[in-house]
C-alpha cells in the first residue's frame, strides 16, 4: 500500500490544527453566551460585540493561514463540530474536580438548545471570516518564496 | 534595532508570522477558556459543596405550672442558621422560609380541634396529626459567607393571641391537653422546615431577560427539615 504524500498529510495536519483553533473560538463563545456569569469578562448579559471580535478575529486570521478554498470549507465544518465539543468541554469541566452536578450527556443537548444561535452565528461569522482571511492572503499578504526584510536594505 | 524587531526578523516569510499569530491567539484564547472552566467550576462547587446547619428552640412564656399556655402566654420560635461554605466563592445569605408544626394530640385521640386543619404524617409510629403553628418567609440583610467559612443568623418569632389568634389558640388548646395527658404542656413534639437563598456575591447579577438557569446559577437554596406542606 502506498504511503500518503508529505504533502496530503500536511495539508490534512494544517486543516485540523486550524479546525481545532475555530472550535476552540467559537466554543468559548458559545459558553460563554450561556454562561456569561463566569465567562470572561463576567457580565450579566452576554456582549454581543466581544462575542463577534472573538470570532472575527479568529476566523481571520484561521483565515490567513488557510491556503486554499476547499482547506477552509473543511475547517470551518470541523470547527462547527469542534465548538460543541469544546463548549461541552467547559460546562462538563466541574468534573475535574470531582463534581457530577447533571448526567453528562444532557450537557450537549442543553448547549445546543441555548446556545443554538450562537452556534449558527459563530458558523456563519467562521465562513465569512475564513474567507476573508484567505482573500487577504491571497491578495496582500503572500509572495511566496521572499523573505520580508526588517529594517534597512543592504545596497 | 529593538526586542520587537529582533524577535520579527527571526520569522522572515509572511506565512510565518501568520502562524505566530494563530498560535498566539490560541493561547489567548485557550486561557479564557481555562479562566471561565475554573470560575464555571468553583460555582458548582458552591452549589454542591454549601451546607445549612440548622438549630431550633421552642419556649413558652407565661404559662400555668403544667405548661398549659393562658391568654396572655407566648411562644417563642428561635432558629439559628449556620450555613458552611467550603468553596472559593464569596456567598450571602439573603432570604429564608420556615415553616413549623405541633404535633395535634387531641386530633390523634379524636377529640374535637376547634376546626383546624393538620397535615398528616405517616411513618412506622403511625398515623401522626400535626399543626403548622409558624409560616413565613422575610429578607435580610446579606449575611456575607467568606469563602472557606462560615456564617450565622439568628431570628426569634414570637406567637401570641394578639399576633395571630387562630394559630395561638389551636396551639393552646394542644398544650391545654398535652398538660393534662401527659402532665406537661410545653414537650411537644415540633417537626420544622427551612429553607435558605444565598446568592453567590462575586458573580454579576444576571440581567432581567436573561434564562431562569442563569438566576439559578447565582443563587443557591439550601433546605431542611420536611415539609409538610
Amino acid at each position: 500500500m502506498a504511503s500518503p504524500r508529505p504533502g496530503k498529510v500536511r495539508s490534512i495536519a494544517r486543516t485540523l490544527a486550524l479546525a481545532a483553533v475555530l472550535g476552540v473560538g467559537s466554543g468559548y463563545v458559545i459558553f460563554y453566551g450561556v454562561f456569561p456569569v463566569s465567562g470572561v469578562p463576567a457580565s450579566g448579559e452576554a456582549s454581543v460585540p466581544w462575542m463577534l471580535a472573538l470570532l472575527g478575529i479568529t476566523s481571520i486570521l484561521v483565515g490567513l493561514a488557510t491556503e486554499n478554498l476547499s482547506e477552509m470549507i473543511f475547517e470551518v465544518f470541523i470547527g462547527l463540530l469542534l465548538s460543541g465539543g469544546v463548549a461541552s468541554a467547559m460546562a462538563l469541566s466541574p468534573m475535574l474536580v470531582g463534581v457530577v452536578f447533571v448526567s453528562p450527556d444532557s450537557v450537549p443537548a442543553f448547549l445546543f438548545h441555548y446556545g443554538f444561535l450562537l452556534f449558527v452565528l459563530g458558523f456563519v461569522v467562521d465562513l465569512v471570516g475564513t474567507s476573508t482571511g484567505l482573500a487577504l492572503r491571497e491578495k496582500y499578504f503572500l509572495r511566496r518564496g521572499r523573505p520580508v526584510s526588517f529594517g534597512p536594505e543592504r545596497k | 534595532m529593538g526586542w520587537a524587531a529582533r524577535f520579527a526578523s527571526r520569522w522572515k516569510y509572511p506565512e510565518q508570522r501568520v502562524w505566530f499569530l494563530v498560535a498566539g491567539w490560541t493561547v489567548l484564547l485557550t486561557v479564557l477558556v481555562a479562566v471561565s472552566s475554573a470560575s464555571y467550576s468553583s460555582v458548582i462547587l458552591a452549589h454542591t459543596s454549601v451546607e445549612l446547619a440548622p438549630s431550633r428552640t421552642v419556649s413558652f412564656t407565661g404559662t400555668t405550672a403544667t405548661g398549659a399556655l393562658l391568654a396572655s402566654s407566648s411562644v417563642n420560635l428561635t432558629m439559628t442558621l449556620t450555613v458552611t461554605n467550603p468553596s472559593s466563592r464569596v456567598l450571602a445569605l439573603t432570604s429564608f422560609a420556615y415553616k413549623s408544626w405541633i404535633e395535634d394530640l387531641p386530633m390523634e385521640r379524636g377529640l374535637p380541634n376547634l376546626g383546624r386543619t393538620d397535615q398528616v404524617v405517616d411513618n412506622e409510629t403511625g398515623t401522626h396529626y400535626f399543626f403548622k403553628a409558624y409560616l413565613g418567609s422575610l429578607s435580610v440583610l446579606p449575611v456575607p459567607i467568606p469563602p472557606k467559612g462560615t456564617a450565622t443568623l439568628t431570628r426569634s418569632f414570637v406567637l401570641t393571641r394578639s399576633s395571630d389568634a387562630a394559630r395561638f389558640g389551636a396551639v393552646q388548646n394542644i398544650t391545654e391537653y398535652a398538660a393534662q395527658v401527659r402532665g406537661n404542656g410545653t414537650v411537644m413534639p415540633w417537626l420544622h422546615w427551612v429553607q435558605l437563598v444565598v446568592e453567590v456575591r462575586d458573580l454579576p447579577t444576571p440581567g432581567p431577560d436573561a434564562n431562569p438557569f442563569l438566576s439559578s446559577l447565582t443563587r443557591i437554596v439550601l433546605e431542611e427539615g420536611p415539609n409538610l406542606g
